[in-house]
């Protein structure tokens, strides 16, 4: 009874913000269907293309990556980092970096594609090769010995047994693409709108809210059929270490190098022509170093709001089967549609901007950790609690001793994530903050000016704060990894 | 790990505290009346007018001013509308011509008279207005590179010649005032026919329309076009700031559309007089020089001007009427522009 009445509990304030403006619009919800379906095409679009070319360079750095697994894992690592970095940083400092690097940038669909590769073909390259690893370490030895080459293992072994799971990276990283918003919104130029801009903008222009409501219930409606087209993950965690090296390839870490030092070169030639402005940067004062400390004690609130939830969800146990669903379906909320969702419910004095923030961020994040891996995870521990509560355990005695100690170091990792978006975030504050108080705000409003170069130089300061935040939450684990040991 | 957790939670809090303390007096008991005033980024940031405004009126009025922003007019409108009243708003800054009949249907304003100031001839017609008072304006125009090769004079024609082939940088009617600005000025110009063919024609020759007017500055800024929708005032800010002088304003045989920026009080105010004490220093000759010298926008008041770099700047000798249009007439225009761009991009 009480498991189901936390199910339920989590499972209302996941979609509170669509409860909110539901009844706060009072209009006819009605919509136009050419424009919605315009909307809708440009969103399967840019998702499909974004998530194919995800997938085809993700692949080819995948190769890089398995090439160095066993036997380099010095450049290995340096290689897992570099596929992070566009993942880590914030968003306002890839789009610097691409727009500046790519003469002509095409804005637009092919844009808005080229702005998700760019930032995700790193991880789709990780997600692939843990994959590989996981998947193909027995028989890519057997077709080792019989000197298959390898080509032929990818296309008769290599590819059929990995199908599933790149289908499932596909998906993934469709419904990402589907919902994302501050990337079609600047590199769209209006060419490109898709259903989450076009939620933004009826949310913006019209005083009557309802078709915005209407426009998200679609795209929450095609994001479930979307998830439930393809296979669900399966939950496997342990990794055999057979050595795949001969299935990689060098032109995978050839490809990482190049795109990434394109995206370094790029982004230091926007931080040069900042430099000429740096004496400008004197009429903040103080308040860069205020910005900063506010950015990292958002990022600090948002993580203990993230664990603090991720705690409350391990203290279900077994995820009730709806939930399951419901989370599995529900990957990416719409931004405008939060953010408003809050704005119209809690108090607009500035200092809830402390908790407005962070519960936004937590309820656009968590549907995307818990389908990353944070929910298969707590699924496996199933058999380990069912056999603690036949014994005769209690729901709090399984959760301090089995689930939480299991569950704790991936929370943290996934807290840490959220976190450092939150650092480098100025589209979802500049909803919700009535003024400029963290870092991103400022370089925002530096960029709504005529002082973008300054704006390229202070986005430095905001990869600094979010690479603070992720290594604090490392440094957290570290400490704690090492105090359970000893 | 858990002193550690305790020492950060600690740290941060007594940064909180200090944040508070130092923004709003809450928690010295400070009884000073607190003025919101609801203002667009750009004003209320630091090299914005709104800190140099604040610390003149805070020095006389024995008051406090607070700033809520909203990153441009459309997000300040609805934020005004969700949170106003909570919030207790006092003073609106940021409105252009556009907003004010929405802004005047959604909610009632307090009226306010400034018509008898000593305004700029051509813009004397936005004085007439009940309820909001214009505190500086800009004269639209392109923006090129002295060094493209670019001819100084141009006509809305011109702009379809091969060499500008995306090449032009505007801005999303539906989500920039400078945007629907150039769609107002087209159908103005050549008349609502033959301006939305032209606007169908602008569809295959732009480079792109950004959502607000400084993605397609930073288009412009980073050479991707060659020229953009903006300001007259725009070359003096790479002047004056950066040392450069190769921007200029290209002059349109065309008359140009003017923007106006308005202020004005909502009727829910708490603080009614001291809001317009503030507009009154907006309006005064100190207030129009700091706008004008921060915001990179004429002065409203005749004089200010003069000796300083803005008296250089060429404002055009034929202006387009400043018009207020009605909220169903912009919607259906809107929804025009709207089908045209879904065509184009089918």
């Amino acid at each position: 009874m009480q498991r189901s009445l936390l199910g339920f509990a989590i499972l209302l304030f996941l979609i509170s913000p669509v409860i909110f403006l539901l009844f706060s619009v009072t209009g006819g919800f009605q919509i136009q269907i050419d424009e919605l379906l315009w909307a809708v095409k440009n969103s399967f679009f840019q998702s499909f293309m974004s998530a194919f070319f995800c997938l085809f360079f993700g692949f080819i750095a995948a190769l890089g990556l398995i090439k160095t697994h066993q036997h380099r894992p010095a450049i290995h690592a340096v290689l897992v980092v570099l596929c992070l970095i566009p993942q880590f940083i914030p968003v306002v400092v890839v789009l610097i970096s691409v727009m500046n690097g790519l003469q002509p940038f095409p804005m637009g669909l092919p844009g808005i594609i080229i702005v998700h590769v760019v930032s995700y073909f790193g991880m789709t390259a990780i997600l692939i090769q843990n994959q590989a690893q996981e998947v193909l370490s027995q028989t890519s030895q057997a077709a080792q010995v019989i000197g298959s080459s390898r080509f032929m293992f990818y296309r008769k072994i290599g590819f059929p047994l990995l199908r599933k799971d790149l289908i499932l990276i596909f998906t993934y990283l469709t419904a990402v693409f589907f919902s994302s918003f501050s990337v079609p919104l600047i590199v769209g130029g209006g060419r490109g709108t898709t259903l989450e801009v076009l939620i933004f903008e009826k949310m913006r222009l019209s005083s009557d809210w309802s078709p915005a409501v209407i426009l998200s219930l679609v795209q929450t409606a095609l994001l479930f059929v979307l998830s439930f087209l393809a296979i669900k993950g399966r939950a496997k965690f342990s990794k055999q270490q057979a050595s795949l090296s001969w299935l990689g390839s060098y032109a995978g870490v050839f490809l990482i190098l190049i795109i990434m030092a394109a995206f370094f070169a790029s982004f230091a030639s926007a931080v040069v022509d900042g430099l000429s402005q740096i004496g400008n940067l004197s009429i903040y004062g103080t308040d860069l170093i205020e910005a900063f400390l506010a950015s990292l004690f958002l990022a600090f609130l948002t993580y203990s709001a993230v664990m603090g939830f991720l705690f409350a969800f391990c203290g279900l146990g077994r995820v009730p089967h709806y939930l399951d669903t419901f989370l599995n379906g529900y990957i990416a909320p719409s931004t405008a549609l939060t953010c408003f969702g809050l704005l119209v419910y809690f108090p607009a004095d500035f200092y809830w901007s402390y908790i407005k923030i962070p519960l936004a961020f937590l309820l656009l994040s968590l549907p995307s950790l818990y389908r990353l891996g944070w929910g298969e995870k707590l699924k496996s521990l199933d058999p380990q609690i069912q056999i603690a509560r036949s014994l005769g355990a209690g729901s709090f005695q399984i959760l301090k001793k089995i689930t939480w100690p299991q569950m704790k170091s991936h929370s943290r990792f996934m807290s840490g994530l959220v976190a450092t978006w939150v650092c480098g975030d100025f589209a979802i504050s500049r909803i919700l903050s009535t003024r400029d108080f963290t870092l991103g705000l400022i370089v925002e409003s530096l960029m709504t000016s005529y002082r973008l170069s300054l704006a390229s130089l202070l986005s430095l300061l905001l990869i600094l704060a979010s690479g603070l935040c992720f290594f604090i939450v490392l440094g957290l684990d570290y400490v704690d990894n090492r105090k359970f040991k000893n | 790990m858990k002193h550690f957790i305790l020492f950060l939670g600690f740290i941060f809090l007594f940064l909180f505290v200090s944040h508070v303390n130092k923004n709003q007096s809450l928690l010295t008991g400070d009884q000073k009346p607190v003025i919101k005033v609801f203002a667009y980024s750009s004003f209320t940031s630091k090299w914005g007018p709104g800190p140099q405004l604040k610390t003149l009126f805070e020095q006389k009025c024995n008051c406090i001013i607070e700033f809520v922003e909203g990153s441009d007019s459309g997000i300040l409108l609805q934020r005004l509308k969700v949170e106003g009243q909570k919030l207790g708003a006092d003073l609106v800054v940021g409105f252009d011509q556009f907003d004010l009949q929405k802004a005047t249907v959604e909610m009632s304003w307090r009226a306010l008279d400034f018509s008898k100031i000593d305004a700029d001839s051509q813009i004397k017609a936005a004085m007439k207005n009940e309820y909001f008072v214009p505190y500086d304006w800009g004269v639209l125009s392109f923006v090129a590179r002295k060094s493209s090769g670019i001819s100084m004079t141009l006509s809305l024609d011109d702009l379809m010649q091969t060499q500008f082939a995306s090449k032009i940088a505007l801005q999303d009617p539906r989500t920039s005032s400078v945007g629907l600005q150039f769609l107002m000025w087209v159908l103005k110009v050549k008349g609502e026919e033959e301006g939305f063919e032209y606007i169908k024609k602008m569809m295959k020759q732009v480079h792109s329309y950004s959502p607000s007017w400084s993605t397609a500055y930073g288009l412009f800024k980073s050479e991707q076009v060659d020229i953009v929708l903006s300001y007259v005032t725009s070359p003096l800010f790479h002047q004056i700031e950066e040392k450069n002088s190769d921007f200029v304003a290209l002059e349109m045989i065309e008359p140009q559309p003017l923007q106006v920026e308005f202020a004005g009080i909502p009727s829910f105010c708490g603080n009614c007089e001291k809001a317009e004490e503030f507009i009154n220093l907006m309006m005064s000759p100190e207030g129009q020089k700091i706008l004008m010298e921060k915001n990179y926008m004429l002065p409203v008041l005749k004089n200010v001007r003069t000796g300083t770099p803005f008296d250089s700047v060429k404002v055009p000798f034929r202006l387009l009427e400043i018009e207020f249009p009605s909220l169903t007439q912009v919607e259906s225009i809107l929804v025009k522009w709207s089908e045209i761009r879904r065509e184009a991009s089918l």
